[in-house]
């Protein structure tokens, strides 16, 4: 039973532990109890990727394409470019060290039935270290009593004194994540917390599904947010990741993915 | 127990506003055991209404039974209460009334979130499983309780629903209304085994234990199966497979029948007495 539904997988760089670790997240996809109706492995033609991924075997159980983005290396850039090439209701980030539950895709489906208004439906997620031990749980807070306004939603107000929400995993509705101008590249590390805030700025519902639906490797070596915290050249110093989550609750009254320069003095 | 019940009509009996005669019936529950001595020169029909034997003894003084006030029947809501009925009052006549689920209690199409209801006997047992639990899984701290004690019926219907699974801790407890209607609303149960097991309970349909401390911990296992969707199906169709069985009783029918099979015993017991003094009577 296929559904309308689907997984984006950006990929920029096939170095390091990415042949080992992206099968296994689309062995998580191919897992499911109810399959999405595409897969698109989205990349920015650099680092070796496009050779690796000709080499690569695609999964007979999946309709996968592979779609090269001409506009951009950065992951905001790759999301929204796979998003305007796709033509399901629904849409979902799967990063290529993350892995899917077995149950998400049949859980949210449920919720979707008896939640017709959310655009958002974040699963909860376990974060992991390198060596696959449990650090925590992200996206469960919404279930504590009297931590939003209202139980398992996520709002504005919750937003800007809590951070910590993660996009991927989410099931999300294309047509409102295209109106309200999807991912913006120019937030650098807070682009899906301003992302959230402009969603719910926007009266768009996001609910956690409260179901574990996705499995999390947090600070992977040479990852995205490791990087910004323990590479040599990309570290952020504390006053500019205090900057980028200062900017996000200015710059989510804006659609547009508008150009920002940051200098410290 | 909810406002449906204030329009029940009353009458005081120190007052001696209440006039009964041999075809009455009155029905007393356990608990009131000391409107017994007030009503003892009643000429009617007195029947005990058992729901809990653990209250039997509270307002009795030693050595006395109901017996002792001239009661032979009592109406209880199960086959484990009669037995023990039965074997401290030998005399008494003891009948099960199975016990009546309103409407309220069904299993709601949405789903379920991730909330426990828990019902203990003391507060402070309640309050005792939520502290250790989020002591020893700080990671669930996030799932919240529901005390469920003291809420009207309807309310308490509503929120059950709005909860996962069920947690009860009752050591005196005559039947177990509380895991039975968690049931009905589609939980399954955690609970500590009673002194008296009733009926309807077995190792299949619900997660029993004899250790209260042991409680946290199932809560936990409980808890990270059904984050992963791990609970066993077994559990909920045993747990529906028990309730079944009560859903489609009528228990209305059932009492109406009693009332009418007492009516017509009293009704012959009567006859008996008329036609004994009749025959008794010195022929002219």
């Amino acid at each position: 039973m296929k559904n309308d539904i689907t997984i984006i997988v950006p990929v920029n760089n096939a170095t390091g532990d990415f042949p080992e670790l992206f099968p296994k997240a689309i062995k998580s996809i191919e897992e499911q109890k109810i399959k999405p109706e595409k897969v698109i492995v989205v990349h920015c033609n650099c680092d070796g990727i496009t050779d690796w991924l000709k080499g690569w075997e695609k999964p007979e159980g999946l309709d996968v394409e592979i779609l090269e983005n001409p506009e951009g290396e950065d992951f905001c850039s790759q999301i929204n470019y796979a998003v305007e090439n796709t033509n399901t209701k629904w849409f979902s980030i799967l990063e290529f060290d993350d892995e899917y539950s077995k149950i998400w895709l049949k859980n949210v489906k449920t919720y979707m039935e008896h939640h017709t208004n959310v655009s958002v439906f974040l699963p909860i997620v376990v974060d992991v270290d390198h060596t696959n031990n449990f650090i925590g749980f992200t996206n469960e807070s919404l279930w504590a009593v009297s931590f939003s306004e209202k139980l398992g939603m996520l709002d504005n107000p919750t937003l800007l004194r809590y951070q910590n929400y993660q996009l991927s995993g989410a099931l999300i509705n294309t047509e409102n994540f295209l109106d309200i101008g999807g991912l913006k590249s120019s937030m650098k590390l807070t682009f899906s917390y301003e992302f959230f805030l402009r969603a719910t700025y926007n009266d768009l519902e996001i609910m956690t599904v409260p179901k574990i639906g996705y499995r999390h490797m947090n600070m992977r070596e040479w990852s995205l947010f490791w990087n910004y915290k323990n590479h040599p050249k990309d570290r952020l110093p504390a006053e500019e990741a205090k900057f980028w989550v200062d900017l996000a609750k200015k710059e989510y009254f804006f659609t547009e993915d508008r150009e920002i320069k940051f200098e410290l003095d | 127990m909810g406002e449906e019940y204030t329009g029940l009509s009353h009458k005081c009996i120190s007052r001696n506003e209440i006039q009964v005669s041999a075809s009455d019936t009155v029905f007393i529950p356990e608990i009131y055991g000391s409107v017994l001595e007030q009503i003892k020169t009643f000429p009617c029909e007195k029947i005990i209404f058992c729901q809990s034997y653990d209250y039997i003894f509270e307002t009795l003084q030693p050595g006395v039974t109901w017996t002792h006030y001239g009661i032979n029947r009592c109406l209880t809501t199960c086959e484990s209460q009669k037995a023990y009925l039965e074997s401290i009052m030998p005399g008494l006549s003891v009948e099960v009334i199975p016990f009546y689920f309103p409407e309220c209690f069904e299993q709601p199409k949405a789903p379920k979130p991730p909330v426990i209801a828990i019902h203990t006997r003391e507060a402070r047992d309640t309050a005792k499983i939520i502290k250790t639990f989020y002591v020893k899984y700080p990671q669930f701290r996030w799932i919240a309780f529901k005390d469920m004690r003291n809420l009207p019926r309807k309310k308490f219907a509503e929120s059950l629903q709005e909860t996962c699974v069920s947690v009860w801790v009752d050591d005196i407890s005559g039947f177990g209304t509380f895991p039975l209607e968690s049931m009905m609303v589609g939980n399954p149960v955690i609970g500590k085994l009673p002194n008296l097991k009733p009926d309807w309970l077995n190792e299949h349909n619900g997660i029993w234990t004899y250790e209260f401390n042991k409680i946290v911990d199932i809560i936990g296992a409980f808890i990270k199966n059904w984050l992963e969707d791990e609970v066993p199906v077994e559990l909920y169709e045993h747990t529906n497979n028990t309730v079944s069985t009560y859903r489609k009783l009528d228990t209305e029918q059932i009492l109406c029948d009693y009332v009418e099979k007492l009516n017509k015993e009293k009704l012959t017991a009567l006859n008996q007495a008329e036609n004994k003094l009749l025959e008794t009577e010195p022929q002219n």
